[in-house]
């Protein structure tokens, strides 16, 4: 483990005078892929040391870490709030216990209550809340409620998320077995809309397809990807979009290391993205936003009309309800947020 | 090489009954193949024929034995197919030969085709040498077996030869009975040229090479030869015998059996039954021919993309260089674009015919459900013959409609009696005739509408069997019938590909089950789609495809953008290999989807 850190810092050292020498600059970070917090205090504490050696913030950066409830105590919360993360990303999934154990998490509603107020006591002012729906056997009663119970703790920020069952997990072998059954398309669908017309009516934005957040709590991380705009991700597995180029690291966190550590790169996969391929790209991902594309904007960024590129996309999927536009901006429309691949795909 | 020391035999079994086995260990106790070139069933020369286990095309191939007494023979094995609907292709083999080499598993019994084959061969006069194969499996009962063919054939038990073409037991007494037995031909040489023309196939070289047999008189090399049905003269560039390569030789007569290439560019030119002779002294009447094959069985083939087809036009013509069998003709769909209405001798042959496109032509094609081939009286007095359902006058034009009924012999185990007339009489069968073979073995005939036994009949029969059971069939005539066009609505909207015809009865049923059908095979699309069956303007089946609510990738952050890339790909090829009917997408499948109901 201690190796893995090693390497992740000699990347992010590589990474950033790569940066320099780009005159580019870093306007968040966010430290993720499930649960840094579950490292020995000592480890998180060098690793976030580095990271922010490597890559200064100002006063603006945003730095967010996630965590499970499960992994959280005041020792190592109140360490990162004080050495300067600004936000807070906490897996509470759900806040029914026989639901949780329904998606093979370990921590308990009690877990996750807890965290919240640890999360708090420490000063953290900007904490988002992930959440799960439509998990087997799981009713619109138990949604409900799980929000109501989000809404009593008013974080800044909640991602909520359709139960999506992968293959290889535990419960996809039970669902493939025949032992649950996935919650129907229907009643997922009836709980997202809940979701934002809920949310929306505690003066939340629904400013992503899974995200919602008071004003001025955007994720401003996120919206770099949905932005299609440059990131570079560290460690095994991690992605990064740099001028136009998409590279992917190697995916075994010890070969990674390994290859780090001597010879200074681990990239698995490069791809370079064509004019077209990063126009459709941008719509696909700007599409998300409720913000949607910009025409202005779009024009701007790549030398020519959207309309003139995407026409037939675009008209299709006005036709079908899926898009409007609103003042010089694309976007999908209330109905084409849960249909969006059928707009997207489209453009490609 | 004088006649006398020919002999012209085939082989009669059913699939699996050891015919090619037995052909293997033939060719190579003859030693016609070298260890070398030893494949298993050398004669199934096609990819398919191997992996089926069938024979399609009928081929020859002329061996060389020296019996037991020292003399050297001239064997011609021609090759007949086992299945139904190449029973046109065995009665043309049969033609060509003396005798036939009966095989039967000694654990099976024999079944419904190889009787019919049998028959089928003595009535052309052959000889026939029963041989029980398989003996050397646990569960062979060849006293059994033998007594069975006894008691419906006839045979003396002393005629039964035993074998295992696995191990070779009993090859050597096959070939001496050939010899012994079969009659060698009774041609002669010095009279006008008859040469039958009992197959062909095509050659980018050298044309049409016609497979022979010749009956009276001599052919040589550079001879003018004339057609006696066509009338048409070409000059012999070629002739040959199977040793089952093609070997040249420089002439061939009466009583042998061997190949033609006269640089025909039509295989039409020379038709399979057609007699040749020579253009200068002609034969003054020909052999008697076979009846003109007619397809039983139609279906749409469409290219999946428009582009192709000509493509497919090419396919199909080059198949039916070696298949005259295989007819097609421009249509037009409204659903489908363009494409072809093909006919096939039956279900296996269309199968065939399907996979050979798909295979060998790398085609992607969309094929509607088999039909067969309607006479229809119109109210003014006008017969007109449908092979498309799509193409049915209107109701209140239709006088009478008739179709197509077989007569069908099954042969089951005793046991078996109950369920297998009861899948008849289902199947609007009439009860013909019952007979026990043995104690324990019953021959039962029905007339059948082709029509119901072009689906799934034969497996419907098996499962209802055990597998035990065998079927042949014959055409035996039109007639008329209660049918109405079931129409498919999707959308609201007629789909022709779709409709199919059925009996009043049963029109009702078939309408909900295809409604089902569809109604699982159609992916939901972004509004409710309805899927109707209906009989003129009544509906008696309605089904929907509730429409789809949700399609999205739900979280999709920096590592995920090329997987929501592909994602989407994904789906728009996926829709691409989607038929696009008015605003509704249909999978393929969907035209074939009466295949697919129970």
């Amino acid at each position: 483990m201690k190796r893995y850190i090693d390497a992740i810092l000699l990347e992010a050292r590589i990474q950033s005078e790569n940066l320099k020498k780009q005159q580019m600059r870093m306007s968040s970070v966010y430290i993720g892929g499930g649960t840094p917090t579950c490292l020995p205090y000592n480890l998180l504490r060098t690793m976030l040391t580095g990271i922010l050696e490597s890559f200064p913030p100002d006063i603006n950066t945003e730095i967010t870490i996630e965590s499970n409830p499960g992994t959280i105590d005041y020792k190592n919360l109140k360490y990162l709030r004080d050495s300067g993360v600004t936000r807070l990303s906490i897996g509470i999934q759900s806040l029914k216990d026989d639901l949780l154990l329904r998606l093979h998490r370990t921590h308990s509603v009690s877990d996750s209550l807890n965290a919240f107020s640890i999360a708090r006591d420490v000063g953290f002012t900007n904490i988002n809340v992930d959440l799960i729906y439509g998990i087997p056997d799981q009713t619109m009663k138990d949604w409900q409620e799980t929000l109501d119970a989000v809404l009593k703790l008013a974080p800044e920020h909640i991602s909520a998320y359709g139960l999506m069952i992968e293959e290889g997990t535990p419960l996809w072998s039970s669902v493939n077995s025949g032992l649950e059954i996935p919650c129907n398309e229907d009643l997922q669908t009836d709980m997202y809309y809940f979701t934002k017309d809920r949310l929306e009516a505690e003066g939340y934005r629904h400013y992503e397809i899974s995200n919602f957040a008071l004003p001025g709590y955007e994720c401003r991380h996120n919206m770099v990807y949905w932005q299609l705009q440059p990131y570079i991700g560290l460690g095994a597995g991690a992605h990064s979009y740099i001028n136009n180029v998409r590279r992917s690291n190697l995916l075994d966190p010890l070969i990674y290391s390994d290859s780090i550590l001597n010879s200074g790169g681990a990239v698995q996969e490069r791809e370079r993205f064509s004019k077209a391929d990063e126009m459709s790209t941008a719509v696909i991902m700007q599409l998300r936003t409720a913000q949607g594309v910009e025409e202005e904007e779009f024009k701007k960024r790549f030398g020519i009309a959207m309309y003139g590129v995407f026409s037939d996309a675009i008209e299709k999927g006005t036709a079908r309800k899926l898009l409007e536009w609103n003042k010089g901006r694309l976007r999908l429309t209330r109905y084409g947020l849960m249909l969006s691949n059928e707009a997207m795909k489209e453009f490609l | 090489m004088s006649g006398s020391a020919i002999r012209n035999f085939c082989i009669i079994a059913h699939i699996d009954h050891g015919k090619s086995t037995l052909a293997d260990r033939i060719l190579e106790e003859t030693a016609s193949i070298s260890r070398r070139d030893m494949t298993d069933q050398v004669l199934d020369s096609m990819d398919l024929e191997r992996e089926r286990g069938i024979t399609i095309k009928a081929k020859a191939v002329r061996l060389t034995y020296r019996s037991r007494s020292g003399k050297e023979y001239i064997l011609n094995l021609i090759d007949t197919p086992g299945h139904v609907d190449f029973g046109y292709e065995v009665s043309r083999s049969l033609a060509a030969c003396e005798g036939a080499v009966l095989v039967v598993d000694a654990s099976q019994g024999i079944e419904a085709q190889t009787l019919a084959n049998l028959y089928l061969a003595m009535e052309n006069d052959l000889v026939i040498i029963p041989v029980i194969n398989k003996i050397d499996l646990p569960n062979a009962d060849p006293k059994e077996v033998s007594k069975e063919l006894q008691d419906i054939i006839g045979f003396n038990p002393e005629e039964f030869i035993f074998t295992s073409a696995k191990t070779g037991q009993g090859v050597h007494e096959v070939l001496e009975a050939i010899i012994n037995r079969i009659p060698s031909p009774q041609g002669n040489s010095d009279a006008p040229l008859k040469t039958l023309i009992f197959d062909s196939h095509f050659d980018s070289y050298k044309g049409v090479i016609a497979y022979t047999r010749v009956v009276d008189g001599c052919l040589n090399t550079g001879a003018q030869i004339k057609l006696m049905a066509t009338g048409k003269v070409f000059e012999v560039s070629e002739l040959g015998v199977f040793k089952p390569e093609m070997e040249e030789t420089q002439s061939l007569s009466a009583g042998e059996v061997g190949y033609i290439a006269a640089g025909v560019k039509n295989v039409r030119d020379i038709r399979v039954g057609d007699t040749v002779t020579l253009a200068e002294s002609p034969a003054e009447n020909p052999l008697p021919g076979y009846r003109q094959v007619k397809p039983m069985v139609f279906c749409g083939l469409y290219p999946v993309e428009a582009s192709g087809y000509e493509n497919l036009r090419n396919a199909l013509t080059r198949l039916q260089l070696n298949d005259a069998s295989l007819v097609f003709e421009p249509e037009v769909s409204a659903a489908l674009g363009f494409g072809f209405r093909c006919g096939f001798l039956g279900l296996l042959h269309m199968d065939i015919i399907q996979e050979r496109l798909e295979r060998e032509f790398d085609l992607s094609l969309i094929t509607t459900a088999p039909s067969v081939v309607y006479q229809v009286k119109t109210i003014h007095g006008k017969r007109q013959e449908i092979d498309n359902p799509s193409k049915f006058p209107e109701v209140w034009e239709i006088q009478a409609v008739e179709e197509p009924v077989v007569r069908a012999a099954i042969i089951t185990p005793a046991d078996y009696i109950g369920p297998v007339m009861e899948l008849c009489q289902g199947r609007r069968g009439e009860y013909k005739n019952m007979e026990y073979l043995n104690e324990n073995r019953v021959k039962l005939t029905y007339d059948l509408p082709l029509s119901e036994i072009l689906l799934d009949f034969f497996d419907k029969l098996k499962s209802r069997t055990r597998g035990y059971a065998s079927l042949d069939y014959e055409y035996i005539g039109h007639l008329e019938s209660d049918l109405v066009k079931l129409d498919i609505l999707i959308n609201g909207e007629p789909v022709d590909a779709l409709s199919c015809m059925i009996h009043r009865d049963k029109a009702q049923e078939r309408g909900r089950q295809l409604a089902e059908k569809l109604r699982e095979i159609i992916p939901r699309q972004l509004f409710d789609v309805p899927i109707q069956a209906a009989i003129g303007a009544q509906i008696v089946a309605r089904e929907t495809v509730r429409a789809v609510r949700k399609n999205v990738l739900e979280k999709c952050y920096g590592g995920d953008v090329s997987r929501k890339r592909k994602l989407l790909e994904k789906q728009k090829e996926g829709k691409r290999r989607m038929k696009q009917l008015g605003n509704v997408e249909i999978p393929q499948e969907a035209f074939m989807a009466v295949l697919k109901v129970d």
